[in-house]
């Protein structure tokens, strides 16, 4: 009876067809073409992981707050002052850290006028305000940093040229106090090459040219951190790529004023490419009158005897 | 075919399938407003075209698969099958009947959605257009191919073990299938280990139906040799899940 004609053709055919499965599937997973990485509805890199990017910067500073950041506590928006962490960030005020990168509290603090938004943001504040007395153990403390990370290295992923992104995971992966895998400088400088390489691809937006930019002046703060084992050609290599994505940046923002794409972009996030711009550039020349130091030679503008 | 359009009109009388019509013909051109692309107008096709997919896969996975195992429950639950079977009508022309009209509504989907990619986002370089149309038909053959066995087998357990049982497992397979496979397989060039290497190797990879990313960046067509093997790896999964779903199928509830 099990082997009737109807169950033997189905017998049949998961047969024949684990057979055509199986031989295929080992041709197919040695394809290089076949290898795709995960990225559920290719989010990751689209235009609309870019804007999963942006909004992966709350619940960074969020945990930032609670974890990296713990008797820095208070209201978002209220009493905020980073001028103490500012001062603490390798990229000083440039938003190289999610606090100083993300949200702009003050600004926001001085938009809310509406009696009704205040009272949302004190129900927001419910679910994230800390009222336990007892401080978080140092192993609590360990695992939000982590969850920062991987929070930081999933919006990296879904827009490796975003400004903000990068620095964010730089600076986790160069501070050993913050970060909580032994990746140091070999991985920041494999995380700086990528995104050098993914930006400068990009012709269609001034801002992945900033990221670059910013990535290689980020990999002369490494070389400079060790002088021996770099040597200044390799400086000078780093500078060269600082040097051509800030111009390929503002040949790309010309391009853009004149099709008028700058005009979409609100005045807010304009001032905000205009202070990065600023802000690498003068790290450039810092950088310059750096490694003409270590060649020996006289700083920019100081005239020798 | 009296099931068949026993099931089409009841699918039809549901009126859910208009929800996800329109969502695959209005998301594409909304969607794009919220992305980058409001910034970059460069990037608006792109951004049309994976919002289209994206949709189907949605769309798909969730209401087909849902709208399968219904159905599949509803034909042994209700004694619908054991009305058609008195009438000699048998479990696997049942089977059949049921699926064809589920597709009915399935297949139209990635219709629309191929349609959205060659009307609204077709290259402006003549030189691609036609690697367009040929992208396109393949990504509508191997998603179709990937998406029907699915729904088939979705009927065939629904109707066995009821309509949850039927959706929770193939939702799982499909998820499991295109996202996964992909990290897992990640896990296993960290760490080696042969059972899941194994169960890797033969673990349905609908990853490779998936190919929003090859219209996304314009990566050109899939080489025939290669697309025909993958054809030949999906038609194997089909047989493998059409035997079983034969086996699986029921025409009424034990009890």
């Amino acid at each position: 009876m099990l082997f009737s004609s109807s169950n033997l053709l189905s017998v049949v055919l998961i047969g024949t067809g684990a057979l055509a499965w199986s031989m295929n599937s080992r041709h197919l997973v040695e394809e290089p073409i076949m290898r795709i990485p995960p990225n559920p509805l290719g989010v990751k890199m689209s235009p609309y992981g870019e804007v999963f990017a942006m909004a992966m910067q709350g619940p960074i500073d969020l945990y930032w707050h609670k974890g990296a950041d713990d008797d820095h506590d208070h209201e978002h928006g209220e009493e905020c002052d980073h001028s103490d962490h500012e001062a603490n960030c390798p990229g000083g005020a440039s938003g190289d850290c999610p606090s100083c990168e993300t949200s702009g509290h003050e600004k926001l603090a001085e938009e809310k006028v509406g009696s009704f938004r205040e009272f949302l943001d004190q129900l927001n504040g419910v679910a994230n305000t800390r009222t336990n007395p007892k401080a978080a153990t140092k192993q609590h403390l360990f695992e939000i940093r982590r969850q920062i990370e991987n929070k930081l290295r999933f919006a990296y992923d879904l827009d490796p040229s975003h400004y903000g992104n990068y620095n964010s995971y730089h600076f986790f992966l160069t501070e050993p106090e913050l970060g909580t895998r032994p990746e140091l400088t070999q991985s920041a400088a494999r995380l700086a090459d990528s995104t050098i390489e993914y930006c400068l691809k990009r012709q269609d937006d001034p801002r992945p040219s900033l990221t670059a930019a910013a990535a290689a002046e980020n990999e002369l703060e490494l070389m400079f951190g060790e002088p021996k084992k770099f040597s200044t050609d390799l400086m000078r290599n780093r500078l060269a790529i600082v040097d051509y994505s800030l111009a390929r940046h503002q040949e790309i923002s010309r391009r853009w004023i004149e099709n008028g794409n700058w005009d979409l972009i609100s005045p807010m996030r304009q001032e905000e490419i205009a202070n990065r711009y600023k802000f690498l550039s003068r790290v450039r020349d810092a950088a310059e009158s750096t490694i003409l130091r270590l060649e020996g030679k006289p700083p920019l503008g100081q005239v020798s005897n | 075919m009296r099931l068949f359009h026993l099931t089409l009109t009841t699918i039809f009388r549901r009126k859910t399938w208009a929800i996800c019509v329109l969502a695959v013909m209005i998301l594409p051109f909304v969607l794009p407003k919220i992305s980058m692309a409001s910034e970059r107008p460069s990037i608006l096709q792109p951004a049309r075209i994976q919002a289209a997919w994206a949709t189907v896969w949605a769309c798909s996975l969730f209401w087909g698969l849902f709208t399968a195992a219904r159905q599949g429950e509803l034909n042994s639950k209700s004694g619908i099958g054991e009305y058609f079977l008195t009438t000699g009508v048998s479990s696997t022309r049942q089977l059949l009947e049921i699926w064809c009209a589920v597709m009915a509504f399935v297949a139209p989907l990635a219709v629309f959605g191929t349609g959205v990619c060659l009307a609204f986002a077709m290259p402006a370089d003549p030189t691609e257009r036609s690697m367009w149309w040929v992208l396109n038909l393949q990504y509508l053959t191997l998603f179709l191919l990937a998406i029907a066995p699915l729904m088939g087998l979705t009927i065939a357990l629904a109707s066995r073990f009821g309509g949850i049982s039927g959706f929770a497992a193939t939702l799982g397979l499909a998820v499991y299938g295109l996202y996964g496979v992909g990290y897992l397989d990640n896990m296993l060039k960290l760490e080696e280990n042969p059972i899941l290497q194994s169960i890797w190797l033969f673990s349905p990879q609908y990853r490779w139906a998936d190919i929003t990313q090859r219209l996304y960046f314009k990566l050109g067509v899939i080489p025939a040799p290669m697309f025909w093997k993958t054809v030949l790896y999906f038609s194997g999964i089909l047989a493998v899940y059409a035997g079983i779903s034969r086996l699986c199928f029921r025409t009424k509830t034990l009890a």
